[in-house]
């Protein structure tokens, strides 16, 4: 690829589950796949200044984040863009929960209404497999503040999901 | 936190990351507990469908327009890394050379620093209320590794960089960034760094707000910003440099004056208060209009009886911002207002009368130079004043031209020959201040250029020769080969003959109005100086003893308020003692083997017919006479008095028919030169009595 092999080998152990996290996370994987993108350019970029890195995967997750963060702020987001695209969408307002693609969709729903500050724990607990001292790391915070997020955010995820496909849907 | 909230906290968690521990710990709760096992079981199917969404890679043609930007970023990214990486490490290493210049410094400075903090400041014995305890220090010790200016700052400086422990979390946190620029900005060093030079600084900061006002003190500066200073003046008092303005030494000189201590012998014989102590000071904390203070003080009447009164005062100005400034001598009495001693002292001391008999000599006018009439360029003169005489009757004069429009203006020293007209010899930008030497062949003058430092000149009758750059007319003779000048607040006597300069002290701190004003005895072997508070001191070359004279000399004619005679054992010298109403002028001779001047003069109301009248240019006339200008403000004209120097006699010799509009008059070798009005000069001849007498016979 022309890059430092120690760049090449972290793009090629961490791009998917980056660009994952991206997508659950904006609820929109072309938008996830574009943010991973700039986040492993930030990620190059810091690594030809000299940052020494002790924690790889925690260190990709955080600029992750942070780029994400960036396109929010950039946006002026304060929703979840793909939720009220979808919101008028009858299609998605009462999914067959036997349909495999419409619980995903629902899911993908219940999570886009879930404020930025439960999602990423949530996504990079359930969906990514990260520890919660991984969380912590990646988000800046203490480790009891990323279980009690955790707590509201099975929550919110709850009732968020319950709202879209009903009591009967879990 | 109840049972089922603990085990909900840590269901969150995932079961690999449990210890044996707490997996049995929830095993057994979920068994008694249906509402968190149902939880459990909620949030199990939900992990289930947030695992379920897809992944999604990045698609080949986005990893492709990756490689590509990074390429195109790949050149100046890395130059640009390269770069700062090398700021960094130059950065480091200069850091780190600073550290180790200054931990060299402070090592080496420690001991010395150690044992000037245990000296004392040596008293002055003449001095009742010394408020210039460091302008002593600072002259007996040139050498001063801080300078005087520094002294007050530097100490509490000191005091606040030889504390251990926030000098060395200071030190150490600055290394320690050194050591993170330097190694590839490790973060954890440069966080600990920072967090060390911010415990050192948070530590400098504690300690200079809790330390004591000055050595000895107990009051600490936080205390005085915050509550005020209350002390007893008699104990510890803080410096003067903490608390420069300080009102005990305000009420503490007019006391003084009233019971006639002021000044180096008594002025009242017959005040009514015979004593006093001054017991406590209060300050208040300082606001931004000023400061308020009360001092109580113990009076002594004559009669026996005793009194305590308090004495409220008002000083203008935050003076606490002093303290940052570290000005030892910024003692400025007048700034505290409204005492209520003002009153008491209206009824100053009485004045020396006028002898009844004839003066020794008079004064006979020989020749009139009329400056207006000698300026041939295009201009007019607008004030001509002369500066000295020589022993042939030359004199030398400055004279301020204006061109016709009257919008600039040169000064140009003039050098007039009895019946021989006048040459320039200098064009400046100030006056010039001539002074011949004594033998009269050369003349010392002050070269000044707009936008230039002075520059002191010496003229033989052809060229003139620099002698380098000088404070304000501070310059004069001592001999006939060497002069005696300031530079840069140090005092110096430069030899004509060989070109050596001899640095004499160090002049005391203060603004520049008063720093210059010294004379240096024709022998070389004393100094007397004013300070910044108007002092008057008198200090031995030799062994650098110093002696009080009193306050406040006289701002007529600049540095002319004090004359040595000619074998330099006797300098007179006058005062202004302001801390009686009117201000009292006095004109005083102090032989250098007593301790005690004599009072040749002293104005008061009536004196000259005039409230005020400050005394001017002193002068030898012979070995037994001192002539002298005495101002008279009111009358708006300027008398020439005669003093003998026994204290005999008193006389007003001016010349009658003779107004002298202002008191800028030269006397030497027999001569004297007043102004008549702005552009003439009248030469006078001073002339014995006896001579006349003799010739009339």
């Amino acid at each position: 690829m022309g890059l430092d092999a120690e760049f090449e080998t972290l793009f090629h152990a961490y791009q998917q589950p980056i660009a994952t996290y991206l997508s659950h996370l904006l609820g929109d994987a072309e938008r996830g796949e574009e943010l991973a993108q700039e986040a492993f350019l930030r990620a190059y970029r810091a690594m030809i200044k000299g940052t020494e890195v002790e924690h790889p995967k925690a260190w990709l997750y955080r600029i992750a984040t942070n780029a994400v963060r960036d396109h929010w702020r950039r946006a002026r987001l304060v929703r979840w863009l793909p939720l009220w695209e979808n919101e008028h969408d009858p299609a998605l307002s009462a999914p067959d929960p036997a349909d495999g693609v419409a619980e995903q969709l629902a899911v993908q729903a219940a999570l886009a209404q879930l404020s930025p500050r439960y999602r990423a724990p949530l996504v990079l607990h359930t969906c990514e497999g990260l520890s919660t001292a991984e969380i912590a790391a990646v988000l800046g915070i203490r480790q009891g503040a990323v279980k009690m997020r955790l707590v509201r955010a099975r929550t919110q995820f709850r009732r968020a999901f319950e709202a879209i496909c009903g009591p009967e849907g879990e | 936190m109840t049972a089922c909230r603990r085990i909900r906290r840590q269901l969150v968690v995932s079961r690999r990351e449990w210890s044996a521990a707490e997996r049995e710990r929830v095993s057994a709760h979920l068994q008694s507990c249906a509402a968190c096992a149902a939880v459990a079981e909620e949030w199990a199917a939900q992990e289930r469908l947030l695992a379920a969404l897809p992944g999604h890679g990045m698609s080949p043609e986005r990893q492709r327009e990756l490689v590509a930007q990074a390429r195109r970023e790949d050149k100046g990214l890395r130059a640009r890394a390269r770069l700062t990486q090398g700021l960094s490490t130059a950065a480091g290493v200069l850091v780190l050379a600073l550290m180790t210049v200054a931990v060299t410094a402070l090592v080496r400075h420690m001991a010395s620093w150690q044992g000037e903090l245990a000296t004392t400041t040596p008293a002055h014995p003449p001095v009742r209320t010394l408020p210039l305890p460091d302008v002593a220090s600072s002259l007996r010790d040139p050498a001063s590794p801080w300078g005087r200016v520094l002294t007050g700052a530097a100490d509490r400086l000191r005091r606040l960089v030889l504390s251990p422990v926030p000098a060395l979390l200071t030190l150490a946190g600055l290394a320690l960034l050194g050591v993170g620029l330097l190694w590839r900005r490790r973060r954890v060093v440069w966080r600990v760094g920072a967090g060390v030079l911010a415990g050192g600084l948070v530590a400098m900061a504690l300690r200079f707000a809790l330390m004591g006002l000055g050595p000895g003190s107990t009051v600490t500066l936080l205390r005085a910003l915050t509550l005020g200073l209350r002390y007893d003046p008699r104990v510890n008092p803080p410096p003067a440099a903490v608390w420069s303005y300080r009102p005990e030494t305000y009420i503490g000189r007019q006391l003084d004056a009233l019971i006639g201590r002021t000044g180096p012998s008594p002025l009242r014989e017959d005040a009514a208060l015979a004593g006093y102590e001054l017991l406590e000071v209060r300050i208040s904390r300082p606001r931004e209009w000023g400061t308020r203070a009360r001092v109580t003080a113990r009076l002594d009447w004559r009669d026996g009886s005793e009194e305590t009164r308090s004495f409220p005062l008002i000083g203008s100005g935050p003076s606490f911002l002093r303290l940052l400034l570290g000005d030892t001598t910024g003692v400025w009495v007048g700034d505290w207002r409204n005492s209520p001693l003002d009153a008491l002292l209206t009824d100053p001391a009485p004045a020396v009368p006028l002898s009844e008999g004839a003066a020794p000599f008079v004064l006979a006018p020989i020749d009139t130079i009329d400056a207006g009439a000698l300026e041939e360029s295009a201009g007019y003169v607008d004030i001509a004043v002369p500066s000295d005489i020589a022993a042939d009757g030359r004199v030398l004069f400055d004279q301020d031209v204006r061109s016709t429009e009257g919008s600039r203006s040169v000064n140009r020293l003039m050098l007039y020959r009895p019946g021989g007209g006048a040459q320039q010899i200098a064009e400046t930008f100030l006056s010039a201040r001539g002074a011949f030497s004594l033998d009269g062949r050369r003349v010392l003058y002050v070269d000044s250029q707009k936008g230039s430092p002075s520059r002191l000149m010496v003229w033989d009758g052809g060229a003139s020769l620099s002698l380098g750059e000088i404070d304000w007319m501070t310059h004069h003779w001592v001999g006939d080969d060497t002069v005696a000048y300031s530079a840069r607040d140090r005092a110096y006597l430069h030899s004509l003959v060989n070109g050596s300069r001899q640095s004499l002290a160090t002049l005391p701190v203060g603004d520049t109005v008063r720093a210059w004003y010294f004379r240096v005895a024709p022998d070389g072997e004393h100094i007397a100086y004013s300070t910044a508070d108007g002092g008057l001191w008198l200090r031995s070359v030799s062994d650098g003893s110093v002696a009080f004279l009193g306050w406040d000399v006289s701002e007529l004619s600049w540095g002319a308020g004090m004359a040595w005679d000619a074998r330099g054992e006797r300098l007179a010298y006058s005062t202004m003692n302001r801390t009686t109403l009117p201000d009292q002028a006095a004109l005083w001779v102090r032989d250098i083997h007593d301790s005690a001047p004599l009072l040749l003069a002293r104005s008061a109301p009536g004196f000259l017919d005039d409230d005020y009248v400050p005394f001017g240019k002193v002068c030898w006339v012979g070995e037994g006479t001192v002539l002298f200008a005495a101002d008279r403000p009111n009358k708006g004209d300027v008398r020439l008095l005669a003093a003998a120097v026994d204290g005999s006699g008193l006389w007003d010799v001016t010349s009658s028919g003779l107004s002298i509009p202002f008191a800028e008059v030269a006397c030497s070798h027999g001569y004297v030169v007043v102004p008549t009005s702005r552009t003439q000069l009248e030469l006078l001849q001073i002339v014995p009595a006896q001579a006349i007498a003799e010739g009339r016979r």
